[in-house]
């Protein structure tokens, strides 16, 4: 045995496999240090790598939102199932639980409103992902998008407690509104507070019929989605949370084709819901001409109230 | 117990979701603990290879499971076919390589480019096939040219073919390459495979040096602008013009550090193994041209594309046009490489007409003189940085609104309350010119005085920008850009 190239290789062993082993030990071991106040962090446990940062963490919070949403007066839906947003038709129940994979899902109910209506989009950066995807819905079925509003990291306190929806409906007049909302507030606790400025949203669209979509979820929320489906109405809200949509490679945001998926299950719930007249059938074509004016904006910058 | 047992299990075992990457912790465990079974193998070269290339294998299914299967069949495969190529003679050798190149390229043309074949298809002929359910297997295109370029010097007498299966499995499937390169030729890599191992404490602390490095790189920078630059192409249309600038740049960094980072892993992990692969990047951003770019990034796909594309068409032998077109046509199968979307075809096409232009204006202007090479360097650094948009983009329509917004909206003013709200995008932005655009000479001072630190830190190094990385990473990773093509 050439003793020099094994010494070589022992070494190089130690040198990698000492700094890692040790990592591992501090992982699986029960003691958590800290060095001038900041925790040194584990390896994220592979199982759970893209859940928590640790399986304490998640532990404390699983606690927490049990405490904040007991003190809501939430509508409970069951908790192995779906929600299934708008209907206590079990055709429609069944419709919306199968997967998304299954493209010819929904129960439509027969749409006696021929009429185009003018769409006017509002919500976070999902919207700003999605919009491409509605102007392609929109033209199908008739309808035109006039106007979008992409607030890139806002929550409903933006959306409630600015003027920025009230002077868009003023300046598109639309018939018809999507909202987008949630994807900034799967962390949020504050879960009251939410729901008034939430409710203070509702109040802005003032009659006009709205669908009210929930965030394509990348982690289980604290509460955020029912905070929305309280004051959006559950007839008029799309839980997408339990959706399992491609992600782009942030892992938050949907890609392309999973926005596609996405735009297409909304579809389907609107079309399955009695409440909607209008038609809203799944586009045949994609990257139609967009012509909805855009207005962007980032709540880092610009909070809106 | 049961976690350590469950990822004890997990360690062993394909996640289709968790894939196994250089920058896997429990890589890199796994890895130290080959090493103290590669030392005992190390004298006798026969189990030293086998069980190099078994390890090899057990990266591979890691890495993409049950397409194992497929690619030990297709190594199967390429060693009768190079044996039959060998012995064959005139005519029946050139139809034998017409053969050996169709069925080489038709397992990346089925799990690449059929659903781009099928989308186009129903888009220009308005025919009506369904999209395929198609995974791509981690690696194909790096293996499926290491595969070519081995049957064609076959073929050409270049190289005589591998002598057993066992050299020609442990060229391919040498895992440190495998997966995303560096592309490794077969006449450089197989009369390696067979030398005695010869190691000392220098190589030893140069491969260690590599793999911090090549962590560092990926895991504290690219991934951290990584980022930024998803949050603004996940929803292009909220971002400001000037946000889409910064992304433009932290792109640039970001796919420099990924890429590089995992060379030089690889490179550092082939180095403790007794081999040296080839370096695969050199500075490309100090380039003062875009040929003087692409002799420095990527430079083992560029080598290929120039010795089994560029010059079998004819390279520059047969006049000027056709030079220019050869050129084209090579930078636009070289962009069609990365990935089968025409942002990839459009990408190739802009780099081949740049390399055009300049080869042009080269003969006429002479760049000698230090101000005209300053504007040299930043001028190619910003075109590049520019096509990197295509690169990048979800399609070419997102990437033209993207540069629309850069040009016709961009307000500098806003650089304070970026600063603001994204402050350590900007540290990292200039932390990142700052090595990139330093000098060599300055480089190489810095890495020799870190190569001659006692052996006894490095242990200590290792441990503090592991745990760095686990301080400031996010709970999810990225994979290497470059897997994915």
């Amino acid at each position: 045995m050439n003793s020099q190239n094994f010494i070589v290789l022992v070494k190089a062993a130690l040198i990698l496999g000492i700094p890692i082993a040790l990592l591992y030990v501090y992982n699986y071991s029960n003691v958590d240090l800290s060095m001038y106040g900041y925790s040194i962090k584990k390896i994220t446990p592979e199982s759970e790598e893209t859940l928590t940062a640790s399986p304490s963490i998640g532990t404390v919070r699983a606690t927490e939102k049990q405490t904040e949403i007991a003190e809501l007066d939430f509508v409970e839906s069951p908790k192995s199932e779906k929600v299934i947003p708008n209907s206590t038709d079990p055709k429609v129940q069944d419709s919306a639980r199968k997967p998304l994979s299954s493209p010819e899902v929904a129960v439509n109910y027969p749409k006696s409103d021929s009429s185009s209506q003018r769409v006017l989009l509002i919500g976070d950066s999902e919207a700003g992902g999605i919009m491409r995807h509605l102007n392609d819905y929109c033209m199908e079925n008739g309808h035109k998008l006039v106007g979008v509003l992409s607030w890139f990291s806002a929550t409903a306190f933006n959306f409630g407690y600015s003027t920025k929806v009230d002077d868009l409906i003023q300046k598109f007049k639309p018939t018809l509104i999507f909202i987008v909302i949630g994807l900034n507030e799967l962390y949020a606790k504050d879960l009251k507070k939410r729901l008034a400025a939430a409710q203070k949203l509702r109040q802005k669209l003032n009659g006009i019929q709205y669908v009210w979509v929930g965030p394509a979820n990348y982690m289980e929320d604290y509460g955020i989605n029912k905070v929305y489906e309280q004051a959006a109405g559950s007839d008029h809200y799309v839980l997408s949370k339990d959706l399992n949509l491609p992600k782009s490679t942030d892992k938050r945001h949907p890609n392309q084709k999973g926005y596609a998926l996405w735009m297409k299950y909304i579809s389907q719930q609107v079309q399955a819901n009695p409440i909607y007249t209008f038609q809203f059938k799944p586009a045949t074509k994609s990257g139609t001409k967009f012509t909805a004016k855009v207005i962007t904006a980032n709540a880092a910058n610009d909070k809106g109230y | 117990m049961m976690t350590f047992l469950q990822d004890l299990q997990a360690a062993f075992t394909y996640s289709f979701e968790k894939p196994w990457f250089f920058t896997n912790y429990s890589f890199l465990l796994v890895f130290s603990l080959f090493l103290l079974g590669y030392a005992l193998f190390n004298k006798n070269s026969r189990w030293k290879l086998a069980y190099l290339i078994l390890f090899s294998l057990f990266f591979y299914y890691k890495s993409s499971g049950p397409f194992l299967l497929l690619f030990v069949g297709i190594i199967i495969c390429d060693y009768f076919l190079s044996k039959a190529l060998h012995r064959s003679k005139g005519w029946k050798r050139s139809l034998l390589l017409l053969f050996s190149i169709a069925y080489s390229l038709s397992f990346l043309l089925y799990f690449k480019y059929t659903n781009f074949f099928i989308q186009n298809l129903n888009v220009y002929f308005s025919t009506g096939f369904e999209a395929r359910d198609i995974f791509l297997p981690i690696g194909i295109s790096f293996y499926t040219f290491q595969s070519l370029s081995y049957l064609i010097d076959v073929a050409r007498k270049e190289i005589e073919p591998s002598k057993n299966l066992l050299d020609y499995s442990f060229y391919m499937t040498f895992f440190p390459h495998l997966v995303a390169g560096p592309i490794v030729r077969a006449k450089d890599f197989l009369p390696q495979i067979n030398q005695p191992l010869s190691l000392d404490n220098s190589v030893l602390k140069e491969a260690i040096f590599k793999i911090t490095v090549g962590l560092t790189k990926k895991l504290l920078i690219a991934d951290f602008l990584a980022k930024y630059v998803d949050l603004v192409h996940a929803a292009p249309e909220g971002f400001s013009g000037f946000e889409h600038f910064v992304a433009m740049y932290s792109y640039s960094f970001q796919i420099y550090f990924d890429f590089s980072g995992y060379s030089d892993i690889a490179i550092g992990i082939a180095l403790l193994l007794g081999y040296r692969l080839k370096e695969n990047f050199q500075n490309p951003y100090i380039a003062q041209n875009i040929t003087s770019f692409w002799r420095r990034w990527h430079i083992s796909l560029s080598l290929w594309l120039r010795d089994y594309i560029y010059i079998p068409l004819g390279g520059n032998r047969k006049g000027t046009f056709n030079t220019y077109l050869f050129l084209l046509i090579t930078m636009l199968v070289g962009g069609f490489w990365h990935g089968a979307e025409w942002k990839f075809v459009f990408w190739g096409f802009a780099h081949g007409l740049l390399l055009i232009l300049h080869k042009i204006t080269a003969k006429k202007f002479q760049w000698d003189n230090w101000l005209l090479r300053f504007f040299g360097v930043l001028f190619t650094f910003q075109i590049v940085s520019l096509l990197w948009v295509f690169f990048r983009a979800s399609s070419i329509n997102h990437a033209f609104d993207s540069i629309q917004k850069m040009v016709a909206a961009n307000n500098f003013l806003e650089f304070s309350s970026f600063l603001q709200a994204r402050y350590e995008v900007f540290i990292l932005l200039f932390l990142s010119s700052i090595i990139v655009f330093t000098p060599e000479g300055f480089k190489q001072k810095a890495i020799q005085r870190i190569l001659s630190l006692p052996l006894i830190l490095w242990p200590i190094l290792l441990i503090i920008v592991l745990q760095l990385i686990l301080q400031i990473r996010d709970e999810s990773i990225q994979p290497f850009i470059y897997f994915q093509f």
